[in-house]
């Protein structure tokens, strides 16, 4: 009965904030918790050669360097002698520009043609009532299944190591999700508001595009963002898929694997790197994705 | 503004027939409602005769033409939903605007007839807000006025004043009411409350996808069609008694349980049950009266009394009674109660129907 | 009139603040065992506010509530022994109406005899004996009705309180089930506080209405006392149906007499005066009389007013009328037949006139005679 009562809805004032404070403590403690691998990232990124195994493992580096960002741009002026057995030739920028190229690209084609295939699914059943779960396939099996016989295709059509067949790939891939959560989202916007909008005249694109899409602008948007990360993280595909020209941010940090080891240190950097555009694209949209959110109450 | 007919319309859903045969004419600038519990059927008519489904048989006429054939967006209806459905993400002026831009007139032209019919339902003050932040009642006004801002020639409201409160509810039906008749625009209201419905010009009574009786509603309170308009119009609700006919020289002889009433005439039918119906206020308290009952709840309102009895053989009604009688009745009062025979309605056991009389 | 024993329920100075809104504002109320007491107001004026925190659903800011006499302000809800009825019913959907019945019942882990027993009981006096197999969403709102209160009464709560359980039915439906429910609550003498925006409701099931307003309560009384009698503008506007016609009116002396003078009309109130005068009556009065009361014919003596609109509730009709420029209600015996553009005149019968305060808003006199 005691941890009940603790549920319950109408208690003295003081019982009241003294939990208020505990749930905020407790969302700070889990919030720590999650950000610590994304700090140390940080404070690795800054230490050099000599303070990247050291245990106890301090926070705050002891000798803080530049070394790490430089060397990922200027490969061929390394310092220090575990920074001359780095076999990378190349600065990063190239594996950056592809990236910033392929994925955003990818994601808009995923998340345009997802919405507009959850649409009609959504509003007009295409395809039935399992298509939905036809499209989930494509998340059924292990990535790594369907690498050889798109490989053979490539291979083919003379797409390997091209950005359009990188674009091609991340769109197709992610389109499940795509449909599936811009789904939700529509089906969440009654119907009756698109057959107000029908009656007043529109047809049904017009409907489409000025009544239903500002309404889920919101969702469109997590969509956007969810998607984008999936894209910029994905390293099966990139690695089989690419070899010189069109490498991405995750396959090049695989680069810094020589034979002595991990260099944590450059790659702690350029994670620190591949991760601005992710915070930046999160922050831009988090505008939307609170607004777009608050016109899905309708008020009964 | 046109008149619109309905003929022959059915329409089933997976098997299960919505509506069975439904035909109505509406004249041009009426006031139309259409009046029937909830499953009756009325979304589904509005809903074809808007254009969003389509009917398995029948016609829908306006001016004498058929729109069947004609998509919804060009219909020139406009339907008020019963959930309102506004556009959220739209200030007051772009959803009253919304229908006016799309046919692409000027943006002087759309500001003059937004802020015209935005007057007309005084809600100017709600132009430049997002319906979220409306009442109950405003949300409607805005809706209402998204529909008349482009002159529809059809005008449906289907269960426009569900959730409003009762006062409110009262006040914007009369508001309807003076608004149709100014700007004179055929209108046609679906709902279960017979009391909205009795503002209307015309009624058509409607259960389970079959129309009962189509009169004015006067008309359909004093001469109801069947049993089922009998009861469901009027507030409180008809009494109804099953009772056993019985042929006399002098005309017949209506035998229940607990009373016994003759009349003067016969009703024309050769089944031996009947359904007795007399409302409640026509009830007249007499001393040595047929109907002996007792007082079961007393509910005052205003003027008058709602009197619950129950008969010697538990069937229970309603009398209403004046509060000016020098008695005011209390729980296990037994009275002597009589139904005059100018106020009582026969209907078929089985039908349902109205019986017409055969004077002897 | 204070109670001989001591109530089953009071509410102290309650005090609700939500952000800086006051939902309801030092209400203090007392309930005698037995009654049903009926909180009577507009959407917004906290009466629903006001019956969560007697349930426990929410906290007042300030107050307290007492359960004879026993302190309940902060004591979680299921620990008040309080049962409460939702606006939709809150069944549970797709469990038999015997399931529902003995939730609560098997939450307490009671036997399964004793279970079955109390079940049993209560659904013969509910008519659910031949339902108790029957999901509880394939029932008819009236069955739905019974078993969201026979599932209340099973836990023997002091008092049970309803939120508007009959909002969305159908007028026809809705009278029934208005008698059921007086008729229950008679019989079995269990203490009911029901929330509505209907004062119709509220007139023909309530022992007593609380009317409130922007969360303060106007008037405490019985039906009767409430319609003849009511004590605000606000209380006399909203109760009626159509509501009371009011007229800002001035007060003269002259040739000796005292009168109410509105337009080219007078009202003579000597018989009144004190109590008028004894209210500031040069800041100004308000003249109420309701419809039902008006004297409306088609011969003179009266005002000339034009009728402007019928509204047909069946047995009378509710007219519109255009009187010197202002609109006013009346209500009618249907057999009159009156129409449109029809003109009547009307008058004012001197013992239904209520006359009020413009500035404090309170009653002054009820009838002028």
């Amino acid at each position: 009965m005691k941890r009940k009562d603790i549920a319950m809805m109408a208690r003295s004032p003081v019982i009241s904030a003294a939990l208020r404070i505990l749930h905020r403590l407790t969302v700070l403690l889990v919030v720590g918790i999650f950000l610590i691998p994304a700090v140390w990232l940080l404070s690795i990124s800054f230490k050099p050669p000599t303070e990247w195994q050291v245990f106890p493992p301090n926070l705050i580096p002891r000798s803080p360097t530049l070394d790490n960002y430089i060397v990922l741009f200027k490969p061929e002026a390394p310092k220090g002698t575990a920074a001359a057995m780095l076999r990378v030739t190349e600065p990063v920028t190239k594996s950056f520009l592809n990236s910033i190229i392929v994925v955003p690209a990818a994601t808009a084609i995923s998340v345009t043609v997802g919405f507009l295939a959850a649409y009609a699914v959504a509003r007009f059943r295409i395809g039935g009532a399992f298509m939905p779960f036809f499209v989930l396939t494509t998340r059924m099996f292990p990535p790594v299944a369907f690498a050889v016989p798109l490989l053979v295709y490539y291979r083919w059509l003379r797409l390997i190591d091209t950005p359009i067949g990188l674009i091609l790939i991340y769109a197709g891939f992610t389109l499940a999700f795509s449909l599936w959560m811009t789904k939700g989202f529509i089906e969440g916007v009654p119907r009756h508001i698109e057959e107000a909008a029908i009656l007043d005249g529109a047809s049904p694109w017009r409907v489409l595009f000025t009544i239903t899409l500002p309404i889920v602008k919101g969702g469109l948007a997590a969509t956007m963002l969810f998607v984008f990360i999936l894209n910029w993280t994905e390293f099966l595909y990139a690695l089989i898929f690419t070899s010189t020209k069109m490498i991405t941010v995750p396959v090049q940090l695989s680069h810094y694997v020589g034979a002595v080891g991990r260099f944590y240190g450059p790659q702690a950097a350029l994670g620190v790197i591949a991760s601005v555009p992710v915070v930046i694209l999160g922050y831009v949209i988090q505008r939307y994705l609170v607004t777009g959110f608050s016109f899905g109450l309708i008020r009964r | 503004m046109a008149s619109v007919e309905v003929k022959n319309v059915s329409k089933s859903f997976k098997g299960k027939p919505t509506l069975k045969n439904v035909s109505f004419y509406v004249s041009s600038g009426e006031l139309f409602c259409l009046l029937g519990p909830p499953g009756a059927g009325k979304t589904t008519l509005f809903r074809i005769i808007s254009g969003l489904e389509k009917a398995d048989i029948g016609e829908v006429f306006f001016d004498g033409r058929p729109v069947t054939s004609v998509p919804p967006q060009q219909r020139d209806v406009a339907m008020i939903f019963e959930d309102v459905a506004l556009y959220p993400h739209l200030t007051g002026f772009e959803n009253i605007a919304y229908p006016l831009k799309l046919r692409r007139l000027s943006r002087a032209e759309i500001k003059k007839r937004v802020y015209e019919t935005a007057s007309l339902l005084h809600i100017e003050h709600l132009l430049n807000r997002r319906p979220h932040t409306f009442s109950g009642g405003e949300r409607r006004r805005v809706a209402i006025a998204r529909a008349l801002v482009r002159n529809p020639r059809v005008l449906l409201l289907d269960q426009p004043f569900t959730d409003l409160d009762a006062k409110i509810r009262h006040e914007m039906s009369a508001e309807l009411k003076r608004l149709q008749i100014s700007v004179g625009q055929t209108m046609l209201l679906a709902t279960h409350d017979f009391e909205e419905g009795m503002i209307a010009d015309r009624m058509a009574v409607i259960n389970d996808g079959e129309i009962h009786q189509i009169a004015a509603p006067k008309e359909v309170y004093n001469f109801p069609a069947t049993r089922f308009t009998a009861s469901f119009v009027g507030s409180p609700a008809m009494n109804l008694f099953s009772c056993q006919l019985i042929s006399t020289t002098t005309g017949c002889e209506l035998r229940h349980p607990a009373f016994v009433l003759s009349l003067p005439w016969h009703p024309i039918t050769s089944s031996q049950q009947v359904w007795l119906g007399i409302r409640p206020e026509k009830i007249v308290l007499e001393k040595g009266g047929k109907v002996k009952a007792r007082v079961e709840v007393v509910q005052i309102l205003g003027a008058e009394q709602i009197v619950d009895l129950v008969l010697a053989n538990g069937d229970r009604f309603k009398w209403v009674a004046p509060l000016s009688l020098s008695e005011k009745f209390r729980r296990g009062d037994e009275l002597e109660l009589n139904f005059p025979g100018s106020a009582i309605f026969l209907f078929d056991y089985e039908t349902g129907h109205n019986l017409a009389r055969k004077e002897v | 009139m204070a109670p001989m024993t001591t109530p089953i329920l009071r509410l102290q100075n309650v005090k609700k603040v939500f952000n800086s809104f006051v939902a309801v504002d030092n209400v203090s109320l007392e309930v005698t065992e037995g009654e049903f007491v009926c909180l009577l107001g507009p959407s917004g004026c906290g009466k629903t506010t006001t019956l969560r925190m007697i349930a426990g659903l929410e906290t007042p800011t300030e107050g307290e509530i007492f359960l004879r006499e026993k302190r309940i302000t902060y004591l979680p809800p299921q620990q008040r022994g309080i049962g409460f009825v939702f606006q939709n019913y809150a069944l549970f959907w797709h469990m038999t109406v015997y399931d529902n019945l003995a939730f609560g019942l098997r939450l307490r882990r009671l036997p399964v005899a004793e279970i079955n027993k109390r079940v049993c009981e209560i659904a013969e006096r509910f008519e659910l004996m031949d339902l108790l197999k029957v999901r509880a969403v394939s029932l008819d709102l009236s069955a739905m009705q019974r078993v969201a209160i026979a599932r209340t009464l099973l836990t023997d709560p002091h008092l049970l309180l309803l939120d508007e359980p009959l909002n969305n039915i159908r007028p026809g439906l809705r009278e029934m089930m208005r008698a059921d429910l007086k008729r229950m609550q008679q019989e079995l003498r269990k203490t009911m506080i029901y929330v509505t925006h209907d004062q119709e409701e509220a007139l023909t099931l309530g022992d007593r209405i609380v009317v409130m307003n922007m969360g303060r309560i106007e008037q405490v009384a019985s039906p009767q006392e409430i319609y003849d009698l009511p004590a605000t503008l606000f209380v006399a506007g909203f109760i009626g149906r159509p509501p009371m016609n009011l007229f800002d009116v001035k007060y003269a002396v002259e040739g000796g007499h005292s009168w109410l003078v509105w337009r080219q009309y007078r009202w003579c109130v000597d018989k009144v005066r004190d109590r008028i005068e004894a209210a500031y009556p040069e800041n100004g009065l308000v003249l109420g009389v309701r419809p039902e009361e008006i004297k409306i014919s088609y011969k003179a003596p009266g005002i000339h007013a034009k009728v402007v609109l019928v509204q047909p509730l069946g047995r009378k009709d509710v007219l519109m009328l255009e009187l010197e420029g202002e609109t006013v209600h009346g209500v009618v015996p249907a057999e009159l037949c009156i129409n449109v553009g029809d003109m009547v005149f009307v008058e004012f019968p001197p013992e239904g006139m209520h006359v009020f305060s413009a500035t404090t808003k309170e009653a002054i006199v009820h009838g002028i005679s």
